[in-house]
């Protein structure tokens, strides 16, 4: 009889695949109307029948509403299908957006239960709308070639920071340790340019880092181990050091009268990729310094520019009340963070000069 | 057949990674969940010793039977009350576990319907398999999923996600003092032992004390987990705010080359079935414990199928009146309430025991 009843009980809950619109990726930008809060572009995946490069179709849904709640009902009432979300795995905001209240922004993708929270989010510079309707020669299936930019499947850059929505949600929330997400450009007609990347205080983006920048970030915090750097040497030529392997190693230290430095040690292994003017095999102990020096100075200049605008996206304040017991921990760090000096330390090994020498 | 003891306390502790313990401990994670972790495992142990020294005394004996000569009076309230309260532990576990599945894996069913569909299978399983069949079915439910469980602990504790400073930051308020609520909640990952009361029946042989050392250094482990892994995920300061952290946690995992990229469903059918076999084996002690305070000699087979039937009968009724009844923050608060009274309730059955144990030594 129990058996019987479960057959009585089964429902018709699940649409058909064929029913279901894909959403693949979102956007958010700032209404043109004053009056109202966001646009929100919902890209739809339109399923074709052969897969070809470049010949991919997609719809994109704009509506102008005060919430993203409310711009996804109108959005429903527009399409045929059911708007399926799961295979949602990118968000984009506008850079106006993005100069905006963050926390309240991401509220709606972190409450959904059918938003991903491992969906890598960027900021769109100048707008969500444009970086969502390009569509890139090489991209097989609509958002793919985002997709695989930032997953490690696909492209692997320094320049690009990857950066997932939890993730994102947690350093807007955790006391010292600031949110970074990549900027997503249009380049030209045909290709995404992602080498920017954005750094948030508390609430909104504050300051934008150069490609440079935003590779030495990756590098120092462990993102990535691979970059290439160009070093100038003192006669006047230059070579490029391409980065195989680094360690970097974060620790404070704190004197007796409230001072505070921050030590930065930082290894780097790697190999000569390219050397303009000349490069002899006597003058390599040289050359390693000059890496040693350039890094250092690089280093300290990305450090004195975060604490300069107060933002901290390496997570040492993080390190800092991990690491001292007691509620006032915080407190301290805010005070004695404008002031504190770094000390950065590297260490290069240059391990060939590649297939010349 | 003494290794059942140890699925025992281990399925208690897995189901406990997911719903109330992690959020009561991330609640209280600026003000003692340290302390409360060591003092309740602490607790746990010492508890786990004495039931399992205990029973190991009267060799295929569960608490019906080593009640049973006591007094009427002693004996209809124990066994009646910790009938219900292991009831209560069960329905928890359920009203929990359908509130995810109704969240996150069906939206489009009722609530009432789905717990419909779980209480049936819980009560049909509880009608037809004794005692033994359960263990041998919980063996085979921890055999299977206890490899994935294990591979997705993993997986979140070596991934890059994880920022172990917010880990430290938690772990630096371990000078607070123990809180009351946290200490209940982190017992009640050891309270496997509980089985005890009625699977010693068909647990044959000793149960070596000595071996026992591996579950308290299991449940730290476990209670690690739990605790720190959402806190390294989404942060000390905004871990706090998820209805479910795990749920959270989960979604938080990707495998790139995996069959399924998300893990948070592959996380939640596992648990799923972890706390079904859990309900079911809280359910089958109630069962028995209920049974043994109406089991009189000289009722005719027929009446005994009946009253089995009216007791399974109201446990479906009574779960289905929760899920009316109970709304999300619902059963968050019968779950805290429960779990403080169960804490208290289990120390003066450990005192019961100790009694009992002592009146049997002096009488022999």
């Amino acid at each position: 009889m129990a058996v019987g009843v479960l057959f009585v009980l089964a429902g018709c809950g699940y649409k058909d695949i064929d029913k279901r619109f894909f959403v693949v990726s979102i956007g958010v930008d700032k209404a043109v109307k004053e009056e109202l809060a966001y646009t929100v572009i919902l890209k739809l995946a339109v399923p074709q029948a052969n897969i070809k490069s470049g010949a991919e179709e997609f719809i994109l849904v704009k509506e102008q509403t005060n919430s993203i709640t409310e711009a996804i009902r109108i959005a429903k009432a527009k399409v045929d299908k059911e708007l399926d979300f799961s295979h949602a795995k990118l968000i984009v905001f506008g850079k106006e957006v993005a100069k905006g209240d963050m926390r309240e922004t991401i509220d709606f993708f972190t409450r959904r239960r059918d938003i991903q929270g491992i969906a890598w989010v960027g900021v769109a510079d100048p707008t969500a709308e444009e970086v969502l309707a390009l569509k890139p020669k090489s991209e097989r299936l609509p958002s793919n070639s985002l997709f695989l930019s930032f997953g490690d499947t696909g492209t692997v850059s320094p320049y690009i920071i990857t950066e997932y929505m939890f993730s994102f949600r947690k350093r807007l929330y955790e006391r010292g340790l600031d949110p970074i997400l990549p900027i997503i450009r249009v380049d030209g007609s045909n290709l995404f340019a992602i080498d920017h990347s954005a750094v948030f205080d508390k609430k909104r983006m504050q300051l934008v880092l150069s490609p440079k920048e935003t590779a030495l970030y990756s590098v120092l915090s462990g993102r990535a181990n691979r970059a290439d750097i160009k070093i100038k040497r003192e006669n006047g030529g230059e070579f490029f050091l391409a980065m195989d392997e680094s360690h970097t190693s974060i620790k404070l230290k704190r004197g007796a009268e409230g001072w505070m430095r921050i030590a930065i040690d930082m290894e780097v292994e790697g190999v000569v990729e390219e050397v303009k003017g000349s490069l002899p095999a006597n003058e390599l102990g040289e050359a390693r310094k000059e890496a040693e020096e350039t890094l250092q100075k690089e280093a300290l200049n990305l450090l004195l520019k975060l604490q300069k605008h107060g933002l901290d996206p390496f997570g040492i304040g993080l390190r800092y009340r991990g690491s001292h017991i007691g509620r006032s921990d915080w407190d301290d760090w805010t005070t004695h963070y404008p002031d504190a000096a770094f000390d950065v330390r590297v260490d290069v090994i240059i391990q060939t000069t590649g297939g010349l020498h | 057949m003494t290794r059942y003891v140890y699925y025992l306390m281990v399925v208690n502790m897995l189901v406990n990674v997911f719903a109330y313990v992690p959020s009561i401990l991330i609640e209280h994670r600026f003000d003692g969940a340290i302390m409360s972790i060591l003092l309740g495992t602490l607790i746990g142990s010492v508890l786990l010793l004495l039931f399992v020294g205990i029973f190991n005394r009267y060799p295929a004996q569960g608490l019906p039977e080593l009640i049973g000569q006591s007094p009427f009076w002693l004996r209809a309230p124990v066994l009646f009350g910790f009938s219900w309260i292991w009831f209560a532990a069960g329905a928890m576990t359920l009203l929990a576990f359908n509130n995810v599945t109704i969240r996150y894996i069906n939206p489009d069913i009722s609530g009432i319907h789905m717990m419909f569909i779980y209480s049936v299978v819980v009560l049909v399983i509880l009608a037809f398999l004794g005692s033994d069949k359960l263990l041998m079915l919980l063996e085979m439910i921890l055999a299977i999923n206890l490899p994935l469980v294990l591979l997705i602990m993993y997986h979140a504790y070596i991934n890059k996600a994880i920022t172990w400073p917010s880990i430290m930051e938690v772990l630096s308020y371990f000078p607070d003092p123990p809180n009351w609520r946290a200490v209940a909640g982190v017992t009640f990952t050891f309270s496997g032992y509980i089985g005890l009361l009625v699977f010693h029946r068909v647990i044959n042989g000793k149960i070596p004390l000595r071996k026992l050392w591996a579950l308290p250094v299991l449940g730290l482990v476990n209670l690690a987990t739990t605790f720190l892994i959402p806190v390294g995920f989404h942060g000390a300061d905004g871990v706090g705010d998820f209805t479910y952290p795990w749920v959270a946690t989960a979604d938080a995992l990707r495998m790139d080359y995996a069959p399924i990229e998300r893990l948070i469903t592959v996380f939640l059918v596992l648990y799923i079935s972890i706390a079904l076999v859990s309900v079911i084996l809280a359910w089958h002690v109630s069962f028995e414990l209920l049974q043994s305070v109406f089991r009189l000699p000289g009722r005719s087979r027929k009446v005994w199928a009946r009253a089995r039937f009216a007791m399974l009968f109201t446990y479906g009724t009574v779960i289905i009146w929760m899920e009316n009844q109970f709304r999300q923050e619902d059963i968050f608060a019968f779950g805290e309430a429960w779990l403080q009274i169960r804490f208290v309730a289990e120390l003066m059955l450990a005192c019961v025991l100790i009694w009992l144990a002592m009146r049997r030594r002096a009488s022999t």
